[in-house]
């Protein structure tokens, strides 16, 4: 038995990626043979790959000129260069995988792409527009910054939740800071010596408390942290702006105002979540943060997420990545507002109305968002194209198309769905809402109106990598996708009409092709370490380390079975149940990225991996763990992480 | 500033302009490349305490499309008013009368006039009626075996089947529009309101269901009454805010992002309907002199109004004999959204405060923990109002509760004597399995709600139940084909 699921590990670890390399060498084999017959085979078949996949931008860099545009496409793994004058893309530069950001130097000449798949960061000459160098990085890489001298790039590690400093000249890593939970955008602070890091997600703390984000200050000259700024009732901090001194000089930033603890029974006044601006003021000797709503009395702008000041104009740049809209503050009116409000001004929906002058359409799903003199640009990452918006009449003045593949596919239309609020009540909430970073999860637990008010508080599940893990929810009461995007979607959350059927199978389409990103604690080639290897030892146990037999029922790989993306899709109650649950089975949940989404157990409770057993398992109901040691339990854990 | 003096500047032009059409005196209709439309024609309009009506005489009247004469699409009735174009622009709802002394009736036709029939039957005058999605409609009812606690809303097949009551409480309810959405706005009157204001019609929003009954803004013109509402396609309401006693006001809006209403030039004319006819321009009836239409109206006209310059470019009718109201464009309209009902056959509601301390009642805007005990709830029975119970509050503020479904209630907080601190000043309900949720009694409705987990509910405390036994169950009061 035990020998059988270790072969069925083996395979899922071992002969299936032989299985797909030897696919692959077929395949290029053919392809080869192909692109013989052509005249111009190579470029023949790399315009027919490029053609199949969507831009999807997701940043955006000015020049110092304002002459040329840079685009990070994460779907195509290239950054784009566009002439603003003529509005064309003159260059497309292949990088590494999914490039998420980029940072330009003072001067201009080298851009930098953060590769968030690849680990790495690529240095691109903008006169030749070339890769020059790529260079190394911590994992899933997705924010960065060049300090004011341009001696050091810090590199915000999604996934490994730090931030590495590389030295610019040697193109070396020399340093690796610690961050908040999921460091995804950094920005470089005028008049400070401060490199300002936003984490996407708070860290993991008492699952019946509000989250508390952190904003990361990090000090150019000593390169250490200088401060961590904690933002209460907030996730989901995007990226970060900066006010010219005249008004103030203060950070502005979007995030998300959670309300996972009050029970979901409506919509209305922002009573799931609320669209706020962190507003980080630097002038003294303690940054004070001020927050403001951006959301109107019957209109939710979702999903925040691109922040930029046009330095001559009063003018500041928020998009609404579920709204497709771009909200343009008026910074004046802002500081008065500040300054005169009163204090409690945090949650007020009548705020905007005293500093947003306007609110444009842009396209599907506006994520980056760069100012220059007289022109600001969004890029659209649903739908390939890039907003301008002329800053002297507040109005737009064009798009540019990048192209994309036409019409559209059904995972693409998913993915407009999935991004956008205008299937909930009020726009007040996107799938991403939730499930950021294309399925990604928010690490909270939410309070549902089903099946009892207030009470079976459940912690938020990850989209990814979840084809094949069905039934879904921690009850197991939706059967598949279709059931769990369709009626009981817009019935128990949007609140609205929801999506049509088709709607549904384009969304499922979409979420059934969301990929887990590579896997940070596993081996080139899928080697395990020494600890890991003995980790899956333990993982496939028949016995305990005094030599009694542990039955089948509480191995761990009866429920987290290999085969079945580590979970046996049923209902199973391991003693996590509280006083506030009112069942005691839950179901199995998938180990598959275990690493990347605490906190866990169906109530969040435990805020790490080891926590479920050392904390949350003293009846040995979830597996027989008691007898193991300490090194055991973190070898278990070092296995699990691999998953 | 200065746009506004502006704006009032060219309205005040084409006010004197208009004026000098009515000085010519009889009926004339101009032409236009606009679409047709349908409008009530009456020789005077009248107002009880739900809403306005129309006398013997009034009539539908259908402007052809690029103007001409209007046709009158009914003859055969005693008075006519109310018309509601469908989605797709091809049927009209209306409400008529066939005969002195029978009762106002839902009614469905083409847009062109024809296929007469009658959907509603009821001992009750119904009124006001609207489009739904998914194949409903829904009207107000009042009088006749309504009861006493005045017109009431309800919902039907769009045969006029299966139609039953959304609204339980006193406040003279009237349909106003389908929001885009999918919930409804209304206009009632808070009955338990200070006198000056127990018959200020205010404007309310609520599922097509019937829960989740909420004011739309908190903050309206002193001493004017809300009517006549539609929603403009950036959220903005339009509405025609009168001053209690007359059928005709002052345009007005309420922005989405402002609690406060504002009033729209010209000053001094007397609208009774506003109309979208897209989304730069609306369609007017009434009347540009001042006290023109009130009573007996020397004549009115229909008006093209432009929104962005926020004044009248045109003039597509106009009549010295009798009143115009209700003006409606005779084209396709955005469907809004269906709405999901969620609510269970179940004889009662639940009711989740979370937290009743805050209030602009109290100084500062919050009760002392000290001060609040209790809650506690009365209902509405006969005519009376009956006391159903009392219940803690917990020391964060919230409470929750069950309490009958489709009953007029209202709550108290209550200090620790049994006094009342504060106390509702109109009555709501809850519907059989509704959740319905407060952040608090009388807050500040522009804040969005703490992120706490609420004591009342994390103790894993059944719901506090009030009133349950001896409920009558609801009865359909408008009898169905």
């Amino acid at each position: 038995m035990k020998t059988g699921l270790q072969c069925a590990h083996w395979i899922r670890r071992g002969a299936s990626r032989r299985a797909i390399w030897a696919l692959a060498i077929l395949a290029l084999a053919a392809a080869s043979l192909a692109m013989r017959r052509t005249r111009h085979g190579s470029q023949y078949w790399a315009s027919v790959y490029a053609r199949r996949r969507y831009f999807n931008p997701v940043d955006l860099k000015l020049s110092p000129h304002g002459r040329r545009l840079y685009v990070a496409c994460e779907g195509r793994n290239e950054v784009l260069a566009i002439d603003t004058r003529t509005r064309s893309v003159i260059a497309a530069i292949p990088v590494g995988r999914h490039p998420k950001a980029l940072a330009l130097s003072a001067d201009g000449r080298k851009l930098y792409a953060a590769n968030s798949w690849s680990q790495t960061v690529s240095e691109i000459d903008t006169r030749k527009l070339q890769v020059t160098r790529t260079l190394p990085a911590g994992w899933g890489p997705e924010g960065m910054a060049i300090d004011a001298a341009g001696r050091f790039l810090y590199v915000a590690n999604a996934l490994g939740n730090d931030i590495s400093i590389l030295r610019l000249s040697s193109g070396r890593e020399i340093s690796r800071l610690s961050s908040g939970h999921f460091p995804e955008f950094a920005a470089r602070i005028q008049g400070r010596p401060w490199i300002a890091i936003a984490n996407l997600l708070a860290q993991p703390g008492p699952a019946d408390q509000s989250p508390v984000d952190q904003l990361t200050l990090i000090n150019t000259a000593t390169r250490q942290v200088a401060r961590r700024i904690l933002i209460p009732d907030a996730i989901q901090m995007r990226h970060i702006a900066q006010a010219s001194p005249r008004h103030g000089g203060e950070l502005l930033i979007p995030y998300l105002q959670p309300h996972n603890l009050v029970p979901l029974i409506t919509l209305r006044h922002d009573w799931y979540a609320g669209n706020g601006l962190a507003i980080v003021q630097l002038k003294g000797g303690r940054p004070r943060v001020r927050e403001v709503l951006l959301d109107n009395l019957d209109r939710a702008y979702a999903n925040g997420f691109g922040a930029a000041v046009a330095l001559h104009t009063p003018w500041a740049l928020i998009t609404a990545s579920g709204a497709d809209r771009v909200s343009i503050l008026n910074l004046d009116k802002l500081n008065h507002f500040l300054n005169t409000a009163p204090v409690e001004l945090t949650r007020r929906l009548d705020a905007a109305r005293h500093f947003i002058v306007r609110r444009l359409p842009t396209g599907h799903d506006p994520t980056a968002v760069v100012a220059g003199d007289h022109f600001a640009y969004i890029a659209n990452r649903a739908d390939d194209t890039i907003t301008i918006v002329d800053l002297d009449r507040l109005v737009i003045a064009g798009t540019i198309a990048l192209g994309g593949r036409q019409p559209l596919t059904a995972k693409r239309r998913g993915q407009q769905l999935f991004f956008s609020a205008g299937h909930s009540n009020y726009g007040e909430l996107a799938c991403a809402t939730c499930h950021p970073d294309e399925g990604f999860e928010d690490g909270l637990v939410w309070s549902f109106e089903v099946p009892h008010l207030g009470q079976d508080i459940v912690e938020n599940k990850t989209l990814l990598a979840i084809r094949g893990t069905s039934p879904f929810k921690w009850n197991g009461l939706n059967p598949n996708l279709a059931t769990q995007d369709g009626p009981r979607t817009a019935m128990y959350i949007f609140r609205s009409q929801g999506f049509s059927p088709r709607q549904v199978q384009d969304l499922v389409t979409y979420i059934n092709a969301r990929r887990l990103p590579p896997n940070p604690y596993l081996e080139p080639g899928g080697r395990l370490t020494a600890e890991q290897a003995r980790g899956r030892e333990l993982f496939f146990r028949t016995n305990t380390n005094t030599g009694a037999f542990i039955p089948v029922k509480d191995r761990c790989y009866t429920c987290h079975a290999p085969l079945t993306h580590y979970t046996s899709r049923v209902l199973m109650n391991v003693g996590t149940a509280t006083a506030e649950d009112n069942v005691q089975a839950f179901k199995v949940p998938s180990l598959e990225g275990i690493y990347m989404r605490p906190p866990y157990l169906h109530n969040g409770e435990a805020k790490t991996l080891e926590e479920i057993w050392t904390k949350f398992n003293p009846h040995d109901q979830h597996g027989i763990t008691s007898d193991m040691n300490k090194e055991q339990l973190n070898e278990l854990i070092d296995f699990l992480k691999t998953l | 500033m200065w746009r506004l003096k502006f704006s009032f500047v060219i309205a005040a032009v084409f006010s004197l302009a208009n004026l000098g059409f009515l000085a010519a005196g009889s009926q004339r209709s101009i032409k236009c490349a606009l679409p047709g439309f349908v409008f009530v024609e009456a020789p005077q309009a009248t107002l009880n305490s739900a809403v306005w009506r129309f006398p013997h005489g009034s009539r539908l009247m259908r402007m052809p499309a690029g103007g001409g004469q209007p046709v009158m699409l009914t003859p055969d009735f005693y008075a006519a008013a109310d018309p509601r174009i469908s989605y797709s622009g091809k049927k009209l709802l209306f409400a008529g009368k066939q005969r002195r002394g029978g009762r106002w009736q839902i009614w469905q036709m083409t847009a062109a006039g024809g296929g007469q029939r009658q959907l509603t039957h009821g001992a009750a005058d119904c009124l006001a009626p609207a489009w739904l999605p998914g194949g409903h409609i829904l009207y107000s009812c009042s009088g006749g075996s309504i009861g006493p606690l005045g017109a009431q809303i309800y919902v039907a097949r769009s045969d006029g089947s299966q139609a039953h009551p959304i609204t339980f409480g006193p406040g003279n309810f009237r349909v106003e529009a389908v929001l885009h959405n999918g919930r409804i706005l209304v206009s009632a009157t808070a009955p338990l309101a200070r006198a000056a204001d127990s018959q200020r019609r205010a404007l309310y929003t609520m599922r097509p269901d019937g829960s989740e009954l909420r004011l739309l803004r908190w903050r309206y013109p002193r001493a004017t009454n809300a009517g006549q509402a539609r929603e403009l396609a950036d959220g903005t309401i339009l509405f025609i805010a009168r001053q209690p006693g007359t059928a005709t006001g002052a345009l007005a809006w309420y922005r989405p992002q402002s609690p406060q209403a504002a009033l729209l030039p010209p000053s001094g004319a007397q609208f009774g309907s506003a109309r979208l006819l897209d989304g730069a321009k609306w369609l007017l009836s009434g009347a540009l002199a001042a006290h023109a239409m009130s009573k007996t109206a020397p004549g009115c006209g229909i008006y093209v109004y432009n929104a962005a310059a926020r004044a009248i470019v045109a003039q597509l009718y106009q009549t010295s004999a009798a009143s115009c109201s209700q003006a409606t464009p005779l084209e396709p309209r955005l469907m809004p959204l269906r709405y999901f009902s969620i609510l269970h056959p179940l004889p009662s509601g639940r009711v989740i405060c979370l937290n009743a301390y805050r209030s602009m009642m109290a100084p500062n805007g919050r009760w002392p923990r000290a001060r609040l005990a209790r809650v506690r709830v009365q209902a509405l029975r006969n005519g009376r109002a009956a006391t159903l119970g009392s219940a803690p509050i917990e020391p964060d503020g919230s409470f929750y509760l069950r309490l009958p479904a489709d009953l007029p209630l209202r709550f108290e907080l209550l200090d620790a004597r049994g006094a009342i601190v504060e106390a509702q000043r109109s009555w709501i309900w809850v519907r059989p399995g509704e959740d319905a949720g407060c952040q608090s009694c009388h807050g500040n409705p522009a804040l969005a709600p703490a992120n706490r987990w609420p004591l009342a509910l994390k103790r894993r405390q059944a719901p506090i139940t009030f009133g349950m036994p001896g409920v009558a169950p609801v009865k359909k009061i408008v009898r169905s084909r």
